[in-house]
């Protein structure tokens, strides 16, 4: 197990550095330059670039990044936010982005979990149709459309819910986001609890327990739910990941101040220090927690061997 | 039994406390103050700092916690705001103004000439990164600003100075007939020295580390923000009772959310852009504010020799149908220009407005089919050719307007081949400031101050993006900056039609900036450049 971790941890690390080079060299590539304002002299471009350190060969501002990264800075924003610090940039947005994105895999999951295991116990035709319905529903439809129904719906015409995130109501007005981005959650994760479910159900200790007379709701939680779990945990901690890079188009339709809007944000304005930053820890975020899954795994389920060693 | 109940409080205390968190601050769904002022803004500010801004957006934010030397009050007229007076000296070169007594910054600290010293002087300092610095070494040519911000001198050999607490002056390179009309820029602000390096690198970057000098405080702001809160500065010398105690501004980048903010009553203020200012064409609440946001299309004279030819650059301008672009395909926000300055954006000495005849130029500029192929027949017969290939370059955010043109140009003009070649806006930037790397370039323009000369600047054949350097014209723009009132008039007059002669640019459209405001809400003001609002008129009231 030790030396599983360290194998993984270093190809981790590996990854990212390569992940870092090549955003380095995408950026160089890029067109255009953060200093693109018309009114600025050629001499204060250089001197601009000069001062942060873009005048440099690509290879020296690449060292020269990892070497403070390392020390916890990940630089300053070169056009957005003039010289404010990313990392100043990332924590005003990432506690937001993090309660709406978890807030929406806790509801998205509960309700899809409830979905999914009720109509694979109960396997009624119309509950198939119902579910199917509304699960492909959740798939398909992109979370901005959502966005809108629930903004016309609830937002503008019953005026339930602000159309707006506001830092006076933070929890209020994060409820149609909230929601918006929970129904994809939900269809996933209903497709993969009922399928799984499905399986579970024509075990013979399911058979057992139903002819020994428990009650559907004690089969349900003690016997499906549990051995439902694995695969909908893999799906969950992806899903997590996702919902914390924030998503692009809800963020900005309703003006949530997340991590998604400032990727957009930088990436249209070629602030490259900060599409760098954002990029690598969506990176380490991703490789963080699939190497927490893969020992999870292994901690969940002994059967799963890491390694290639008997355990 | 005990362990279920046990597991059933867990469950349920759970979901109350989640419950909780979601519904705290429900009451509302609108949740706006009634003395408040939700005001829409459409992207989020890039700064606070007055001194480094380059763009309307902070400027507009910006306005509302400082106020400048001179500012325009709701009647688009220049007044003096913190100053009591100014004079400028015989040969232009010397400018005092008198600030008032008894002005203070928002933690009570008096206001004094060397904030206004220390304003301009972090302009001009390298180490600031000011992007305003062109305002102090183009537009007004202050004593040395070009050395000091390259860093060949030292900040105080800058020419601004503090001779006693109330007067400040500033020295220029050359007269500067307009300079109040500069100093109402947000970056001409002052600036407490004192507090500014107590603040030290972090200044500008929260609500706690900006002072104001203006009617509002802020009281909630981060780096890159969707929402920024402001109280009333009590400390401000014109307190006025306008029913405002506190403004929301409100980053709403999305247009169609933002319409239904402002019909379910949580904005005051909507500024409507794109096909939703149709939607709104009719509504009475809908007020146009005219502004000198415009485009044009700058011609590549030197290192195109088709272009270089005054027959081809008459038959581009007069092929143009912008009336019909600008009813038919813009819509909307947009006017027919035919000239460089358009109207309602300087008004001359005798209070006429500079650019009232729009029709002046027409013999050059108005769309002339006939008139055009004419044109175009003579100087493809002078250069010897039956065809012609030219790209044409524009910002691709841009394309509903371009597009149009370009297949206007084709039509009209027989053998004329365009290249098109849209470009993201920063590449597009690139190009603009490269100077030559284009044929055709369509060009939107925003000028700083309110004088024709900074329409006139790209036209003096300095710098990388100036395409056109006319003796003629380059003489009376010189002169223009020694004289003042009707004499300076006529001059700008003189060298705006060397311009139009010459086809040294093409005027298109003219801009408009359009608004929907609530009833109750009243004095919304522009200035006439269009680059900041003005908020000195500006009302609540409840009913």
């Amino acid at each position: 197990m030790g030396r599983y971790l360290r194998k993984r941890i270093l190809i981790s690390i590996a990854i990212l550095f390569v992940i870092l080079l090549v955003l380095f060299l995408l950026m160089q590539l890029m067109p255009g330059s953060p200093f693109n304002d018309a009114k600025l002299s050629e001499e204060q471009v250089a001197s601009l670039k000069e001062s942060y350190g873009l005048d440099q060969p690509v290879i020296v501002q690449f060292f020269r990044y990892i070497g403070k990264m390392l020390r916890g800075d990940l630089g300053v924003s070169y056009s957005i936010s003039p010289n404010t610090p990313i990392t100043t940039l990332i924590a005003n947005r990432f506690p937001v982005t993090l309660r709406i994105g978890f807030f929406s895999l806790i509801i998205g999951t509960a309700a899809g979990l409830t979905l999914g295991l009720i109509t694979a116990f109960f396997r009624g035709r119309v509950m198939k149709l119902i579910f199917n319905f509304f699960t492909l529903i959740g798939i398909a439809v992109p979370s901005y459309l959502f966005a809108i129904f629930f903004s016309w719906v609830l937002g503008y015409k019953w005026n339930v819910f602000p159309l707006l995130y506001d830092f006076r109501s933070p929890a209020f007005s994060s409820v149609m986001p909230i929601l918006a981005m929970s129904l994809s959650v939900m269809a996933v994760i209903g497709q993969f609890t009922k399928a799984e479910a499905e399986d579970v159900i024509k075990s013979d200790y399911v058979l057992l327990a139903k002819c020994s007379g428990m009650k559907s709701s004690t089969i349900i939680i003690k016997y499906i739910l549990r051995n439902s779990l694995i695969p909908v945990i893999t799906v969950m901690a992806s899903l997590l990941v996702s919902l914390l890079t924030g998503s692009l188009v809800i963020e900005k339709m309703f003006s949530v101040p997340g991590i998604g809007g400032l990727l957009t944000t930088a990436i249209s304005s070629n602030d490259y220090s900060v599409v760098i930053a954002l990029s690598f820890v969506y990176s380490a975020l991703y490789i963080v927690v699939m190497l927490i899954l893969d020992i999870l795994y292994c901690v969940v389920d002994p059967r799963v061997r890491l390694g290639g060693k008997p355990s | 039994m005990k362990m279920k109940m046990y597991r059933l409080k867990s469950t349920l205390c759970v979901v109350g406390a989640f419950l909780i968190m979601m519904m705290t601050g429900c009451g509302s769904a609108a949740n706006t103050e009634a003395h408040e002022l939700n005001f829409h803004i459409g992207s989020p500010p890039s700064t606070i700092d007055a001194q480094t801004l380059s763009d309307t957006v902070s400027a507009s934010v910006i306005k509302f916690f400082t106020s400048t030397l001179y500012e325009y009050d709701p009647e688009r007229d220049l007044v003096p705001c913190l100053a009591e007076s100014s004079e400028v000296s015989d040969d232009g070169l010397t400018v005092t103004y008198h600030i008032k007594d008894g002005l203070k910054w928002s933690n009570g600290t008096p206001i004094t000439a060397d904030d206004f010293v220390y304003g301009i002087q972090r302009i001009a300092d390298p180490a600031t990164k000011s992007s305003a610095v062109y305002l102090i070494t183009d537009c007004c040519m202050i004593e040395n600003a070009a050395k000091v911000s390259t860093g060949q001198m030292s900040v105080s050999e800058l020419g601004v100075s503090a001779p006693d607490r109330l007067t400040f002056v500033i020295k220029l390179e050359k007269p500067c007939p307009y300079i109040n009309s500069l100093v109402t820029l947000c970056c001409f602000a002052p600036c407490s020295r004192e507090f500014v390096s107590s603040c030290g690198s972090s200044y500008a970057t929260s609500a706690d580390t900006v002072l104001s000098c203006g009617p509002y405080i802020l009281d909630r702001y981060e780096p890159l923000p969707s929402q920024i809160h402001l109280v009333k500065n009590d400390n401000y010398h014109n307190q006025t009772d306008n029913g405002i105690d506190g403004v929301n501004l409100q980053v709403i980048g999305d247009s169609q959310q933002a319409l239904m903010c402002y019909e379910t009553g949580m904005l005051d203020i909507f500024r409507i852009t794109g096909e939703f200012a149709d939607l709104a064409a009719d509504d009475p609440h809908l007020v146009n504010f005219p502004c000198a946001q415009i485009f044009r299309l700058d011609l590549n004279h030197y290192d195109n020799e088709v272009l270089a030819d005054l027959n081809i650059r008459r038959a581009i301008a007069k092929s143009i149908d912008r009336e019909s672009i600008a009813v038919n395909v813009i819509r909307s926000g947009y006017t027919a220009l035919e000239r460089v300055v358009p109207n309602d954006f300087y008004t001359e000495t005798n209070g006429e407005d500079f650019a009232a005849d729009q029709k002046l130029y027409a013999e050059q500029m108005e769309y002339d089919a006939d008139k055009a192929a004419e044109y175009w027949a003579m100087g493809l017969s002078e250069l010897g050719v039956n065809s012609v290939k030219l790209d044409f370059v524009y910002s691709a955010s841009q394309a509903r307007i371009a597009e149009p043109l370009a297949r206007q140009l084709e039509t009209n003009l027989s053998g004329l081949e365009l290249n098109l070649v849209p470009l993201p806006d920063k590449e597009w930037l690139t190009r603009m400031n490269s100077g030559r790397d284009y044929d055709i370039i369509m060009e939107s323009w925003v000028p700083d101050f309110t004088d024709p000369t900074a329409l006139f600047t790209t036209c003096l054949g300095s710098g990388d993006n100036n395409m056109y350097a006319g003796s003629e014209f380059r003489e009376l723009y010189d002169k223009s900056g020694s004289v003042s009132g009707a004499e300076r008039d006529e001059l700008l007059h003189q060298a705006e039609t060397v311009l139009m002669d010459d086809v040294a640019l093409i005027p298109l459209f003219g801009g408009e900036q359009r608004y929907v405001i609530r009833d109750g809400v009243s004095g919304l003001q522009i200035t006439p450049t269009g680059v900041e609002i003005i908020i000195s008129g500006l009302k609540k009231e409840v009913g």
